[in-house]
């Protein structure tokens, strides 16, 4: 594991989501780990201590919401910053996603898989600074 | 004398007849004739200047036993009468009954007992007594309206007494002017004397005795302009039913003290069989005069001539035919047993839109002219502002309705806004899942990613976009399908489906899913051969095809059981039985609903459309006798029941 291979969670449910976004962010240099519900998430983000964690909002088990206000309120995963990672356009549940601590709520379908490491990249560069 | 007093008499307790006219005329006459011959009296002596002395005639104890005879007649008749009547007629034969008796008992005594121990000197208090008899007459006419001449009577009497006031004030002194002059003053000197008096003292003695009068013979006479002043007031200060006829009630009852008072009002002014319900009643039972104020002759009576109806004026309707006669039987009977004095009618718009009941007076006194005045501005007063009160009542009855309609029509709406935006914000989900996948690979691939990856990674992502496609097509024709059942759902369904067949060919179908997830998915065929149903194959397959993606999607581990059944009336149930997470028992009446899932199902289905009970339930009511349910127990399972039939099930 090389040390500047930065280590991106995903959380998320559908299977052909993770594979897309593994496969390209494995292609783009980066150490990714996934987990398909909430508590797998929050359960990997403790142990393994990611530089980023992708939360889906719609989980088949949780809503992504709790599982954000999990990660912040423990002092382990609290410090990781979260982007809220969805398809769902909904005023309200933006609004709720930054207001528990999400740095940005990006629409799956705004970004292609290359604009999103770009950004992921400029994200994890500012947290440095 | 005495036999016209018999005649009156007879005729008052309604049992004159010329047969008894005759017979009682007859005798009169002849001891009126006989009384002008010396065989009942046989000699009239003066006595001093003021009276006389007759002695006995031969016939006289033949004139005392037919003058006692008629005199008993008298008496058991009213006392007879008496006994029979209620209300003002009793009063009133109370005071004849009162009269004749003591006409009768001095009389008898003065007149014939006394002169058979040959005492004459009483004979003059005769005519005294046959005054009671007259007085009281009298009384009993002023106090309870024997003959409905209450007022005339009043000013006659108070005329009457003032003039024998004014003689006996003149003869009075003529009498002391003799004693003290002790001698005859010439009445030529005199006359003049007492009409100066008699014109000084007439008018004061009048005014004394109309306060007299007023104030202890006709107690009841009150102010009636400031009744009706009072009552106007009070009417127009409401619009509120119940204080309408409270005002009434306590105008009514303060003027003319009833025993009792009911307002009833009509329930139906337009209908020919008249309904009534007691607005108001004072020591009635409404129940019972529910009936009396329903009966048809009292309320076309009262229709008709928008006059009251009065209990002793009943006998006096004529020209009325066989079965408006029993009618007036039946509203006799009843306001006789209700004690009902007086019905009132309220016209209001020429309808009749009520009736007021009026029991006898406190006082027992009779209902005036006056009263019956008063009773005529009630009957248009009262009307109007009843009327004005129903129509407010139904005027606010209407608003509050429509009030509670727009209401409701206002939560639906922002109800089915919610819903719209949440059906939007859903819709706009489900469809982005599958295209954000079909982009992001084609991305990739026109990047050049998808060359570096080794060859079965690179057939995963091509294969993704294809099934990503397939998806988004499902749930493209979903939302299209809910869209258009949102509106009344018809299908045809005149095909003939082997269920059984279907159910199974579409239970294989998932075979491979549960095999993944390690479910036991079970087909249990029906016990007894089912005939085929008429129905919509197409649909009927969608329709089993999402209830088992969901049992599928809902159940983690142990099985799913599909089975089908015959039932009674050519019907068939199908039941897909899982051992899921189950359905909270608040969500499941809402679950056929749109986008609806249980609260336990924490999240929409990120893969689906919502809309999958939804569109199973549209499906299943536009087939003849379909109905579905379900059973579930959180944490158990649930367990999804269809039927479907051969007809419509008529219960």
């Amino acid at each position: 594991m090389s040390t500047t291979a930065p280590t991106i969670l995903l959380i998320e449910d559908d299977p052909d989501q993770i594979f897309l976004y593994s496969t390209k962010f494995k292609l783009e240099g980066f150490h990714f780990i996934s987990a398909t519900t909430g508590a797998e998430g929050i359960e990997k983000a403790r142990r393994e201590q990611p530089d980023l964690i992708l939360l889906d909002i719609i989980l088949s088990e949780e809503n992504g919401i709790e599982v954000l206000k999990q990660l912040k309120g423990d002092a382990l995963t609290a410090k990781i910053p979260v982007v809220a990672f969805s398809n769902l356009d909904k005023e309200s549940t933006v609004q709720d996603a930054l207001k528990f601590g999400a740095v940005e709520y990006i629409l799956k379908t705004s970004l292609e898989p290359k604009d999103l490491v770009t950004k992921i990249r400029s994200l994890l560069a500012n947290q440095k600074k | 004398m005495i036999g016209s007093a018999l005649i009156f008499l007879l005729s008052f307790v309604n049992k004159y007849s010329k047969f008894k006219f005759f017979i009682v005329a007859t005798l009169s006459l002849f001891f009126f004739f006989l009384s002008f011959t010396k065989l009942i009296v046989a000699n009239v002596e003066k006595v001093f200047q003021t009276g006389y002395v007759a002695s006995t005639g031969p016939l006289f104890i033949l004139y005392a036993l037919f003058l006692s005879i008629s005199l008993c007649i008298h008496i058991v008749l009213l006392a007879q009468y008496y006994k029979k009547n209620i209300g003002k007629i009793r009063y009133q034969s109370k005071y004849l009954l009162i009269g004749v008796g003591l006409f009768g008992f001095f009389s008898t005594l003065v007149s014939f007992i006394l002169p058979l121990f040959g005492n004459w000197g009483y004979a003059s208090l005769d005519s005294v007594s046959s005054l009671a008899f007259v007085v009281l007459t009298f009384y009993a006419i002023t106090k309870h309206r024997l003959m409905g001449i209450r007022l005339a009577v009043k000013k006659f009497s108070v005329y009457f007494a003032s003039l024998i006031g004014v003689m006996l004030m003149g003869f009075t002194l003529y009498l002391l002017g003799n004693l003290i002059f002790n001698s005859n003053i010439p009445f030529r000197w005199f006359g003049p004397f007492v009409l100066f008096v008699g014109v000084v003292v007439f008018d004061p003695l009048k005014k004394f005795l109309e306060g007299f009068a007023s104030r202890y013979l006709f107690t009841s006479l009150y102010d009636t302009e400031k009744t009706i002043q009072q009552l106007t007031k009070s009417l127009a200060s409401t619009i509120h039913l119940n204080e309408v006829t409270k005002t009434i009630v306590g105008v009514v009852s303060d003027t003319m003290k009833p025993e009792k008072i009911g307002v009833m009002l009509r329930r139906n002014t337009n209908e020919s069989t008249a309904s009534y319900i007691a607005a108001h009643v004072v020591n009635f039972e409404e129940k019972r005069e529910i009936p009396l104020v329903e009966n048809t002759f009292l309320n076309t009576y009262l229709q008709k001539t928008k006059r009251p109806l009065v209990y002793d004026e009943l006998s006096m309707i004529t020209g009325l035919s066989q079965r408006e006669k029993q009618q007036l039987t039946k509203v006799t009977k009843e306001m006789k047993d209700n004690a009902v004095a007086i019905a009132l009618p309220l016209i209001a718009k020429s309808q009749l839109v009520g009736i007021i009941l009026l029991g006898n007076k406190i006082s027992h006194d009779a209902y005036t002219k006056e009263d019956f005045k008063l009773f005529e501005i009630v009957s248009s007063q009262a009307a109007i502002a009843i009327e004005n009160a129903i129509l407010y009542n139904n005027m606010k009855e209407v608003v509050d309705q429509q009030t509670s309609d727009i209401r409701a029509k206002t939560e639906r709406l922002q109800e089915l806004l919610k819903l719209r935006s949440e059906f939007l914000d859903i819709a706009s989900h489900q469809l982005r899942t599958p295209v954000s996948v079909i982009n992001g690979t084609i991305s990739m691939i026109r990047e050049g990613d998808i060359e570096k990856l080794p060859p079965e990674q690179q057939k995963k992502f091509f294969n993704n976009i294809f099934l990503k496609g397939k998806k988004l097509e499902s749930i493209i024709s979903d939302i299209l399908a809910a869209s258009e059942m949102d509106k009344e759902f018809k299908i045809t369904h005149d095909e003939k489906i082997d269920v059984p067949a279907l159910v199974e060919r579409v239970t294989k179908s998932y075979a491979f899913d549960a095999e993944e997830k390690k479910l036991q998915l079970t087909y249990k065929p029906p016990p007894t051969p089912i005939a085929p149903i008429p129905g919509n194959e197409k649909y009927l397959e969608q329709m089993i095809d999402n209830l088992l993606s969901n049992a599928l999607h809902y159940t983690e581990k142990g099985s799913i059981t599909v089975s089908l059944q015959k039932k009674e009336k050519d019907c068939i149930l199908l039941s897909i039985a899982d051992t899921g997470i189950g359905i909270p028992e608040k969500d499941r009446a809402r679950l056929f609903d749109k986008f609806v899932r249980g609260g336990n199902a924490r999240n929409i289905y990120t893969d689906g459309s919502g809309l999958g009970l939804f569109i199973i339930k549209k499906i299943v009511d536009a087939h003849p006798g379909g109905k579905v349910w379900m059973e579930s127990q959180e944490g158990k399972g649930t367990t999804f029941f269809v039927q479907l039939c051969q007809s419509v099930i008529t219960k």
